[in-house]
């Protein structure tokens, strides 16, 4: 057998060179360069688990920076407070998010196209919705606004002012008079 | 033949110092800075499209920032921060825009990949310093001012981008200039 395989690749050898078969080579062409492009163009599992991670990661420093710790006794305060924090967590996840949209987008390096225009329009629609939100909550906390109240009387304090004059203007007069004397 | 990467330099300066920081009056105005752009764009030497759109943009800017600072110079600003802020947002775009330009002027010359590089990092550092800016509002009253000073440092840095840029600009400029008198 072995020598018979020898024999049939001397033969080979020997046979004259034919022109390759060029719808075949093309083909063959065609079909690892869109492999190729497959391969580049899927996210790969690096990217799958690293983007996660590091949103995971920079959440976790900034939690640490306001100072929450994450023990079970301070885990009773949130409920008390559930609301704020949520919002405030919401707020910085979706900061996060869009800055990382941002800099993925320039990374890659587009100057024009669907993207870019969204970068554009998001963060003008983070901005607007930053700016009615901050309106409903002030309108739904009174004490952030400190030039008016309703709980505070306004009445009492013009009488206590008016006591506290009437009060100087006596001892003006009195004054005036010991200096009259 | 004057340079024109000179006056865009100018405007970006007066559009960024802000001196009112400080407790200043605003003496790099912001108008004259992107009057300063319309004229640098106008030297630029193309014909495109691009050219006249972001002149007419920047002396659109110019006008609207001009009856801004009017009224922080008269003391009643009616929108207070935010007019600051949308004008903020208008500068990224009116940026883009001169970006844009740029590269179109500087195709298949050794300067492209530097307005590449600088367009790139430039832009993403404005609009996350914008976002976070933006998202300030809203953060807990003992973070505000870190987040917005954050949001600062990055602009800072565009900024900083930008300078070094304008240096690469002005050699190449040179170097062009001088081969032109040498020919002379």
């Amino acid at each position: 057998m072995e020598e018979r395989d020898y024999d049939l690749v001397d033969a080979l050898k020997k046979r004259p060179d034919k022109d390759p078969d060029i719808d075949f080579s093309n083909q063959l062409r065609q079909e690892l360069e869109m492999t190729h492009i497959k391969k580049t163009k899927r996210f790969t599992i690096a990217t799958i688990l690293t983007v996660p991670v590091t949103l995971v990661v920079l959440l976790f420093v900034f939690s640490i920076g306001t100072g929450q710790s994450f023990h079970l006794k301070n885990a009773a305060q949130l409920t008390i407070n559930p609301e704020k924090d949520l919002t405030n967590i919401v707020c910085m996840f979706l900061m996060l998010t869009l800055s990382l949209f941002i800099l993925f987008v320039y990374y890659k390096g587009l100057t024009k196209g669907r993207l870019v225009y969204m970068t554009f329009s998001l963060s003008f629609l983070a901005w607007v919705g930053n700016l009615v939100y901050a309106e409903h909550q002030n309108m739904d906390e009174p004490i952030v606004q400190p030039s008016y109240s309703e709980s505070y009387d306004y009445t009492s304090k013009q009488y206590y002012l008016d006591e506290i004059q009437q009060e100087h203007g006596n001892y003006l007069m009195k004054t005036n008079e010991r200096g009259m004397k | 033949m004057k340079n024109p990467y000179d006056h865009l330099f100018n405007g970006v300066c007066f559009v960024f110092v802000d001196s009112s920081f400080f407790g200043l009056p605003d003496m790099f105005p912001d108008f004259i800075g992107y009057i300063f752009f319309a004229y640098g764009i106008h030297l630029l030497p193309t014909f495109h499209n691009l050219k006249r759109w972001s002149k007419n943009f920047a002396i659109i800017l110019a006008v609207m920032t001009f009856f801004l600072e009017l009224g922080q110079w008269l003391g009643h600003s009616i929108l207070g921060e935010i007019g600051v802020q949308f004008m903020q947002f208008l500068f990224i775009i009116f940026m883009y825009w001169v970006f844009q330009l740029l590269l179109h002027i500087h195709n298949n010359k050794p300067i492209e990949v530097k307005t590449f590089k600088t367009y790139q990092k430039f832009m993403a550092f404005m609009l996350c310093g914008f976002v976070i800016q933006a998202f300030s509002i809203n953060v807990d009253t003992s973070m505000r001012e870190n987040v917005h000073f954050i949001g600062s440092i990055l602009q800072l840095f565009a900024y900083f981008l930008f300078i070094f840029y304008y240096r690469a600009c002005h050699k190449y400029y040179k170097k062009i200039n001088g081969n032109k008198v040498q020919s002379l």
